[in-house]
């Protein structure tokens, strides 16, 4: 390789790896702009929770924007310190649930479902339900259906039955929509997430699943 | 400029078979020379790395060459930020990538008598000054295309500065411990919407 080449190579690499500590020089912008919105006292702590995150393998996003959040609406400061803190221990928590080779965005949305209501089980039968594809949707959809006042339970086994039915994100995002929909219109949130079910399991070419029958009476 | 070692194998391989062949013609001339071009180096993988580095070997004058690694230069840093930046969710309030290379997306709200809207969401840092919507000819209609980075995002529309809505069109966020609904929007990598 001739010299030149070899210099062409070097400036690439050297671009590529970046000028040092930009890296740095990011976490130290936001925490200048964490200490310019925050009281003394929270901002020190939300900083340490941030750095905790990082320090864990966590995205630090979350944890940041939920502190914004807080200040953008005015919240007391022991508020926003409690809700970075649970967000925290949700990102952990998703990570157990989902794995350590987790997309950072699956671990977000994970530690919404979360704190939706979702419980750890409902993570961890959804991973298996799918091992390799994105879970970013079924979460989000979880969440939703959950904010949408469908009991937790439904909720948790319709997106666990619709994923293991091979349910793509477009289709179960149609799930979504159709339970907005119905809810919007006066019906029952468990009920519309059952005809929603039903409905996708349908386009699935697969019977939607039927309830046990009671036991001690005729068919 | 001298060859280098592999390039002398090469030349060692073709130059005799090439010297001995007899072209009269420049036209024969330069087909061959296509011809054994096309064929490629001996022993050696079309797309292996050190075939392309071996291959750069060319002439220039010395600002052409200053402007080229000054380009490569910048070439690489921005590779290096997208590189190491990854899916993290930005501020808009700080952007440290250009905003021509995140995904746009489209938020539009209805939002009957009112007379200012602004989005506030994790890419903006929650400022409600931040992302004003535009009012639109259909008199209640708001919208805005604002660049987002890929990933999970929770975002909301201030309605005259006081009252924070969800998008009543979107998935909504865990409820909020700070008061009011929240949306969620997912930005996949790359996919602009």
């Amino acid at each position: 390789m001739s010299r030149f080449a070899r210099g062409l190579m070097t400036l690439i690499l050297v671009g590529a790896l970046g000028p040092p500590g930009r890296a740095s020089g990011d976490s130290a912008n936001d925490e200048a702009r964490l200490k310019a919105r925050l009281d003394p006292e929270t901002a020190r702590a939300v900083i340490e929770l941030v750095h905790s995150a990082a320090e864990s393998g966590l995205p630090t996003s979350p944890l940041k924007g939920r502190a914004f959040e807080g200040a953008s609406r005015g919240a007391d400061g022991a508020l926003i310190r409690r809700a970075v803190a649970q967000e925290l221990e949700a990102l952990k928590d998703a990570r157990a649930a989902l794995g350590a080779a987790s997309d950072p965005n699956e671990l977000v949305a994970g530690a919404m479902a979360l704190l939706s209501g979702a419980p750890h089980d409902t993570l961890v039968r959804l991973r298996a339900s799918r091992p390799r594809q994105s879970l970013v949707v079924p979460l989000v959809v979880l969440s939703d259906l959950i904010a949408r006042d469908v009991p937790v339970a439904a909720a948790s086994s319709t997106v666990i039955t619709a994923t293991r039915a091979g349910a793509r994100d477009a289709d179960l995002l149609k799930l979504r929509e159709h339970v907005e929909r119905e809810v919007g219109k006066g019906v029952a949130p468990a009920g519309a997430t059952g005809t929603g079910l039903r409905m996708l399991l349908k386009d699935q070419g697969k019977d939607a699943p039927r309830p046990a029958p009671s036991v001690g009476r005729a068919p | 400029m001298a060859a280098e070692p592999d390039e002398r194998e090469w030349i060692e391989r073709i130059g005799p078979g090439y010297r001995s062949a007899a072209i009269e013609s420049d036209s024969a001339r330069r087909r061959l020379s296509e011809r054994l071009r096309a064929e490629g180096e001996p022993g050696r993988r079309a797309f292996s790395p050190a075939w392309w580095i071996a291959r750069i070997s060319f002439r220039a004058r010395p600002a052409v060459l200053a402007g080229a690694a000054l380009g490569m230069l910048a070439a690489g840093t921005w590779l290096g930020a997208m590189l190491t930046t990854g899916a993290r969710t930005r501020s808009a309030a700080a952007p440290t990538v250009a905003i021509a290379a995140l995904p746009h997306a489209t938020f539009a709200v209805v939002a009957p008598g009112a007379s200012r809207v602004t989005l506030v969401a994790d890419f903006n840092g929650w400022d409600p000054q931040a992302t004003p919507l535009r009012r639109t000819a259909l008199a209640d209609l708001w919208t805005a295309d604002v660049a987002v980075p890929s990933g999970v995002h929770v975002y909301a529309f201030v309605v005259d500065g006081k009252e924070w809505i969800p998008d009543p069109s979107a998935p909504l966020a865990p409820a909020g411990r700070f008061g009011a609904r929240t949306s969620v929007v997912v930005i996949p990598e790359g996919s602009p919407l």
